[in-house]
């Protein structure tokens, strides 16, 4: 044991963790990647994921897509805590300007799904509170929302107009900017 | 194909977190959204929605500028307080509602105007206004001892020290004055609170 020090901080970031999706397939992650979900996170400081983390509300469809963002994004954050003592080289901020460019082109790949697996994915974020995710997800659909006509929201999104033609006339009197 | 899965319905809680992400700076994004169904509608014009919306995005976006017009072929109290806009959004009321009034200040969503009280039909000195909802508040009558060439005020918040001023428009406000002469200078404080001032 000549380097327990750095032996035991490489087991722990090497611990695995078995999660479940809602149809039964089994994902072995590690903690790093795991603990992005918080909810994970609180399970595993709990003591709770011997035997692995049942998550009965996502499928092993969208679990797949979510472990290859926390994967992806967990390097993004051990590269920058690696560096982060080293920012005023400026060969690192290079580094880490590349990586960041990187990062962005995962992210807008990531992003092209279609919209019932967009929303899965939003509401696998919302359940295991992964806040990067859920920032993704959710800026996709406000940026596909943004510039649309009020019909044109309703079509998209399945919405059933329940306003009365009068609630939406004097709205639409009282903003007739937004429609110009 | 995936394609043809209908989309899952989404909870209220995600709904405002999608709508909290609508650009600022395109404020027809949020109107045209608000229009798409009642529970949207609540949602956007509740107050906690559009505390939320100023606090995600915290920077307010510019939705344009105030600009004094002297009007063609009046004498020098002739002014408009024109709103020259930067963006889709306009006031709900046309310039020519402003003719008369000159905007004085303008800080965190309210703009101070004034109005000559030598103008007909005579309405005392100033105003505050919102540009947003057009609503004008507290009218002030000036000091009848104010000298009219050599004076300016100032609108500021007065809420606590601690404000963010990110949704304090419709509180409280205090109105600072100030006129000079050859040999003295006067500073009045007015509260929207008390209406009181202090020389």
């Amino acid at each position: 044991m000549a380097s327990a020090g750095s032996g035991d901080e490489k087991a722990a970031a090497a611990a695995m963790i078995t999660l479940i999706s809602s149809d039964n397939e089994k994902f072995e992650v590690t903690e790093a990647t795991a603990t992005l979900s918080q909810t994970i996170r609180h399970m595993i400081e709990d003591g709770c994921t011997d035997g692995g983390v049942p998550l009965p509300n996502v499928t092993s469809k969208i679990l797949a897509r979510v472990i290859e963002y926390c994967k992806k994004h967990a390097t993004a954050a051990a590269g920058e805590e690696g560096s982060s003592s080293s920012f005023s080289d400026a060969a690192f901020l290079e580094v880490d300007r590349a990586f960041l460019e990187e990062l962005e082109e995962f992210d807008d790949a990531f992003l092209e799904v279609d919209r019932a697996t967009l929303f899965d994915l939003i509401l696998a974020a919302n359940y295991l509170d992964i806040k990067g995710l859920l920032n993704l997800t959710c800026q996709k659909v406000a940026d596909s929302v943004k510039g649309k006509t009020p019909e044109q929201i309703r079509e998209m999104y399945n919405i059933v107009n329940d306003l009365t033609p009068e609630e939406e006339a004097e709205i639409r009197r009282e903003t007739q900017w937004a429609f110009e | 194909m995936a394609a043809a899965a209908p989309a899952p319905a989404l909870m209220d809680e995600i709904i405002e977190e999608i709508l909290l992400r609508l650009p600022p700076s395109e404020p027809e994004s949020l109107v045209r959204a608000a229009l798409a169904c009642k529970p949207w509608c609540r949602l956007i014009s509740g107050a906690r929605f559009r505390r939320r919306f100023r606090e995600f995005h915290r920077t307010p976006p510019m939705l344009g500028f105030i600009c004094n017009r002297l009007e063609d072929g009046s004498d020098y109290c002739g002014f408009v307080a024109h709103f020259v806009p930067t963006c889709s959004f306009r006031p709900p009321r046309p310039h020519a509602d402003r003719r008369g009034w000159r905007a004085v200040d303008a800080r965190h969503g309210r703009v101070l105007l004034y109005r000559n009280s030598a103008l007909e039909p005579p309405a005392p000195g100033l105003v505050v206004w919102n540009p947003v909802t057009d609503e004008r508040r507290q009218v002030f009558s000036m000091p009848r001892d104010l000298n009219e060439w050599n004076w300016n005020a100032a609108v500021l918040c007065a809420a606590s020290d601690a404000c963010d001023h990110l949704d304090c428009h419709d509180g409280p406000f205090l109105i600072a004055l100030l006129d000079s002469s050859l040999d003295h200078m006067t500073l009045r404080v007015y509260s929207s609170e008390g209406m009181h001032s202090t020389s």
